[in-house]
């Protein structure tokens, strides 16, 4: 083996460790035959130790140059690194929250959390992609998973209902998507996300080919990550998902985003001058609105939290498109923060929906005396959900905005600081519901120690980095400072080429 | 020693040692309050007696990095502006707490939420970093929100969140307004001194811009016109205390705000766009009397009156003038004294009729002696009768105005809003404590302890400004004759 295999192995290792462990869960659903609470515990410390694993074995970056590898189709930099430890946390805390899932009762779920590590393993790869064809593969890898998962619950309608809504927008994206990138193919005559950086020349020159070419791929990620208009799909797959798998989706798709937008968008195409920021701004403007204002009618606190999600996905997109290093790490703190509120918030809602057998609105009257622990964390992570001092959430909008405003989309600052009030309109629904309303029953909410676990992990980052971010901000900013494409282009020279198609 | 990080944060601590306190210790939930609120009223008059008021430089400064990626720096600093209102807020806040020691429904929350609002109030005050100001301004309307939507009145989830959206919206352009000054300045700062330094370095335009982003964030809080329809319905629906402070302390940020921000770091904004400012107040003074003279419950009339009173302290502060800002910031004390005291007797008298319809009463005077007499005196304090300390900062405010030529006749305009503040406080007497008594109130008890405690230090300290107003204009002219230089700079 040369050198330079035994790179690429070494940071391919965690994804092949994730997909080893994901066969042997497989393995263990079919070789169990009883839902007993011995298989259920196993499959959740094999999944652990696999989490666990893979993040051990992560190539540590810290903001060094970055590193091509598989041929050129993978690259391994800040962005890479920073998106690999975000997908792995995901897994981690709705691995903690399925754990004792009412909705799971007499399931074995071990094939359940093989599907979660073998998503995890999508998203690392699309973290790394350097290569549009790898991007379509693990944007497969992904969703394959993730529409199985959302129609777990095979005995309940709406379930199967969410996941049929889920692939088939899935499916039609992912032709999209094909499509798109065989024109891109045709003109720059590769796939790879380096040469067509170099190739933008040709785009330009081949303006009307090369815009339906973006317009195509900007839909299908569109549909992806759920950008209004194309969001459809969003609320009726998170309220039949398993509520651990909403909050799955409610990340997931979001890190696959923030990778493609970062890498392909304004790395790569951004500089092409065909207006793609300038669509993409506008896009976000929608997507938070829409997201937003539709919000404000649901009563179903898992339906509220998606469309919470889409906007999310507007602001993270205000880093997104200011295109500058600053921009790059305040969409990893945002990210990362985003992260924990949102997963703190859906751990609140696992807990719920146990006690109550439903997340609507009216189970959580008057929580703030029934629980006043868990309703006090809840209203910890919608507060910073809605950006309100002294959170973490605060920070990272206050990062998302700065950078957009020093790129100069003020405008695009005043939207999502419009926009930042009307959310305040849904969060405070529920803030309502539990500290305004009388409680139904007054029987105590339960926490099982998994629960507690993910809920005091989720709750002292979202409080700690509000009040000292510090740390967090250099350390994004580090990662962000070499995440472009074309600053990789001579490192690959010093990669030999080898068996190029 | 870390005197002003002490004050802000003591409520906190008491706070949260309240919700650790065991539920049925009720008892020692109120004392804990009130130690640490006294604590903090304690510390505040030690920083009262060792303020310097003969310098404009900033005093206590505490100043630590915080931020380093953002230059955020924890500065915070007193001077002649902030420091009545600081004492102002720990003595309101004080005797809050004393008169809320009836409450019982969910008393850990309540006081917990008050102290943290107590916390937010104070930092307001002391922040020096543009970045610490605003999230300390945020802190305070988590805790209000649940105050006013918890224990306010009939209407109170739909007032706290409208209180809520309000204030929320104006502060999203206030936060915009405070990036556009952190990216104009080179290198980038949040840094109040360090801005003040360089805002000759600000284009006009982005001046303009600038303020009226801070503006907004701030007009909503004081509440100026047309900004204010959250004021009334806050008010009414909010518990006594709540009121107390709402109308006391929390108004006094936005003036606060405009002068200690708005006015030095955009100089040449300030005076471009004084004149609008003053308009804004006179229709302040006047509708809000207006408005005040139309209500029959007497909770709602304070509160518009509020909004007249907030009005003669805009016009001070838009006069640009020396006189003009010490009127200012010397109504907003006494704003915050006689309202507050005002809010209290209204609660008072609520708390045992269960009505404030000011047709409901009659001839109150003879069966409620000591009531009648604390209520007709803050009503001559707050309609400005002289030898009361409104009568000393309503006239500042209109001398400052009227000395600017082009003011002349909206200072005359507002002058009938100081003759409805007279008509509807006197008709508010008349109806209530003259006339006929209204047997329906055979039963009524004059006031206990508790509500003397929390009201007689406020009827003292009207007749005390109201003699010796230099005991708040001495320790405060020298900071703001320092902005009217930088105001006469450009």
């Amino acid at each position: 083996m040369t050198p330079n295999q035994i790179q690429s192995l070494r940071l391919l290792l965690p994804m092949i460790t994730l997909s080893a462990v994901a066969f042997i869960l497989f393995g263990v659903d079919a070789a169990a035959h009883e839902a007993t609470t011995a298989v259920r515990k196993a499959g959740l410390w094999i999944t652990l130790l696999g989490v666990a694993a893979g993040a051990y074995l992560l190539t540590p970056q810290n903001g060094d140059a970055p590193v091509v590898f598989g041929r050129q189709m993978l690259v391994w930099d800040g962005l890479s690194f920073f998106l690999s430890w975000v997908a792995l946390l995901t897994v981690f805390f709705v691995a903690l929250l399925s754990e004792h899932d009412k909705e799971f009762d007499g399931m074995r779920l071990s094939a359940y959390f093989g599907l979660l590590l073998l998503s995890a393993v999508g998203l690392i790869l699309i973290a790394s992609a350097n290569d549009f064809l790898v991007i379509f593969i693990s944007i497969e890898l992904i969703s394959v998973p993730s529409f199985i998962l959302t129609g777990y619950l095979r005995h309940q309608e709406r379930s199967s209902e969410g996941a049929i809504k889920f692939f088939l927008i899935g499916a039609f994206s992912s032709a999209m998507l094909a499509y798109g990138l065989s024109i891109v193919y045709g003109i720059a005559g590769t796939t790879s996300l380096m040469k067509i950086h170099d190739a933008i020349p040709a785009f330009q020159a081949n303006a009307p080919l090369a815009l339906l070419a973006v317009i195509f791929i900007i839909v299908s990620f569109g549909f992806k990550i759920a950008l209004v208009p194309f969001h459809m799909w969003v609320p009726d797959a998170f309220e039949g998902a398993p509520v651990p798998i909403a909050a799955f989706l409610s990340v997931a798709p979001k890190i696959a985003g923030v990778a493609i937008t970062l890498r392909v968008f304004t790395l790569v195409l951004g500089a092409s001058t065909l207006g793609i920021l300038q669509v993409l701004a506008v896009l976000a403007a929608i997507t938070m609105t829409v997201g937003n204002i539709i919000g404000l009618q649901q009563t179903n606190v898992v339906r509220l939290l998606a469309y919470s999600s889409i906007a999310h996905m507007g602001y993270i997109f205000l880093g997104l498109i200011a295109g500058t290093s600053a921009g790059a790490s305040s969409v990893y703190f945002y990210g990362w923060i985003y992260l924990f509120m949102n997963l703190g918030a859906f751990a609140v809602v696992v807990c719920i929906s146990n006690a109550m057998g439903s997340s609507e609105l009216s189970s959580y009257r008057g929580l703030g005396k029934r629980a006043p622990l868990l309703s006090g964390l809840l209203v910890l992570f919608l507060l910073s959900l809605a950006g309100i001092p002294p959170t973490a959430g605060f920070v990272a909008k206050f990062y998302v905005f700065s950078a957009a405003y020093d790129a100069g989309w003020v405008w695009l600052v005043i939207v999502a600081a419009i926009n930042s009030v009307i959310s305040v309109g849904y969060y405070f629904k529920i803030l309502h519901a539990m500290y305004f309303q009388a409680p139904a029953t007054d029987s105590p909410v339960e926490l099982d120690l998994s629960a507690r676990l993910a809920l005091w992990l989720a709750s002292g980052v979202t409080l700690l980095v509000g009040i000292y971010p510090q740390y967090m901000m250099a350390r994004t900013q580090m990662l962000a400072s070499t995440p472009a494409v074309q600053q990789a282009a001579p490192v690959s020279v010093t990669t030999t080429p080898q068996g190029q198609p | 020693m870390h005197v002003l990080s002490l004050i802000t944060f003591l409520p906190l601590v008491g706070g949260i040692l309240i919700l650790l306190t065991p539920n049925e210790q009720k008892f020692a939930v109120r004392v804990l309050a009130a130690v640490s609120s006294g604590a903090a009223l304690i510390a505040s008059i030690w920083l009262w007696l060792n303020f310097n008021g003969t310098t404009a430089d900033l005093q206590f400064v505490e100043k630590f990095s915080w931020i380093p990626a953002f230059n955020v720096h924890y500065f915070m600093g007193v001077d002649g502006l902030s420091l009545p209102l600081i004492v102002l807020t720990t003595l309101l806040t004080f005797l809050s707490v004393i008169a809320s020691f009836h409450i019982e429904l969910r008393i850990k929350e309540y006081f917990f939420f008050f102290l943290l609002l107590e916390t937010g109030m104070l930092g307001v005050f002391v922040a020096l970093d543009l970045f610490l100001f605003y999230v300390f301004w945020e802190l305070t309307l988590v805790p209000m929100y649940f105050l006013i939507g918890i224990w306010g009145g009939p209407k109170k989830e739909y007032a706290a969140i409208k209180f809520f959206l309000f204030t929320l919206f104006g502060s999203m352009f206030m936060l915009v307004a405070i990036l556009a000054l952190y990216f104009a300045t080179q290198p980038h700062t949040f840094d109040f001194t360090e801005l003040l330094a360089r805002n000759a370095s600000l284009t006009k335009s982005l001046q303009l811009w600038i303020f009226l982003g801070l503006y907004v964030g701030f007009a909503v809080k004081i509440p100026a016109f047309p900004f204010h329809t959250w004021l009334p319905l806050a008010h009414v629906e909010a518990p006594t205390a709540v009121s107390v402070i709402l109308a006391g302390v929390l108004l006094k940020m936005g003036i606060y705000g405009l002068m200690r921000f708005s006015l030095g770091l955009l100089p040449a904004a300030a005076q471009q766009l004084a004149y609008a400012m003053a308009v804004i107040a006179v229709i302040n003074i006047v509708y809000g009397a207006l408005c005040s003279l139309a209500q029959t419950d007497i909770k709602r009339m304070i509160a518009y009156s509020s909004i007249n009173h907030m009005g003669y302290a805009m016009l001070g502060m838009a006069s640009l003038s020396l006189i003009g800002f010490n009127g200012a910031v010397l109504q907003m004390v006494n704003h915050g004294i006689i309202t507050g005291s005002l809010f209290l007797l209204v609660g008072v008298l609520y708390d045992r009729a269960h009505t404030r319809d000011i047709n409901a009463f009659g001839g109150l005077g003879s069966k409620l002696p000591i009531y009648a007499g604390f209520m007709t005196f803050a009503c001559f304090a707050s309609l400005g009768l002289p030898l009361l300390s409104g009568f000393v900062s309503e006239f500042l405010c209109f001398l400052g105005a009227f000395q600017v030529p082009q003011y002349r006749y909206l200072t005359g305009i507002s002058f009938i809003g100081v003759l409805i503040t007279a008509a509807f406080f006197l008709i508010l007497i008349k109806k209530v404590f003259l006339g006929p008594f209204n047997t329906k109130w055979e039963n009524l008890k004059d006031m206990d302890t508790r509500e003397l405690i929390a009201t007689i230090p406020l009827l003292v300290l009207m007749v005390v400004l109201g003699i010796f107003p230099s005991l708040v204009l001495q320790p405060m002219n020298a900071s703001l004759s320092h902005i009217v230089e930088i105001l006469k700079l450009p």
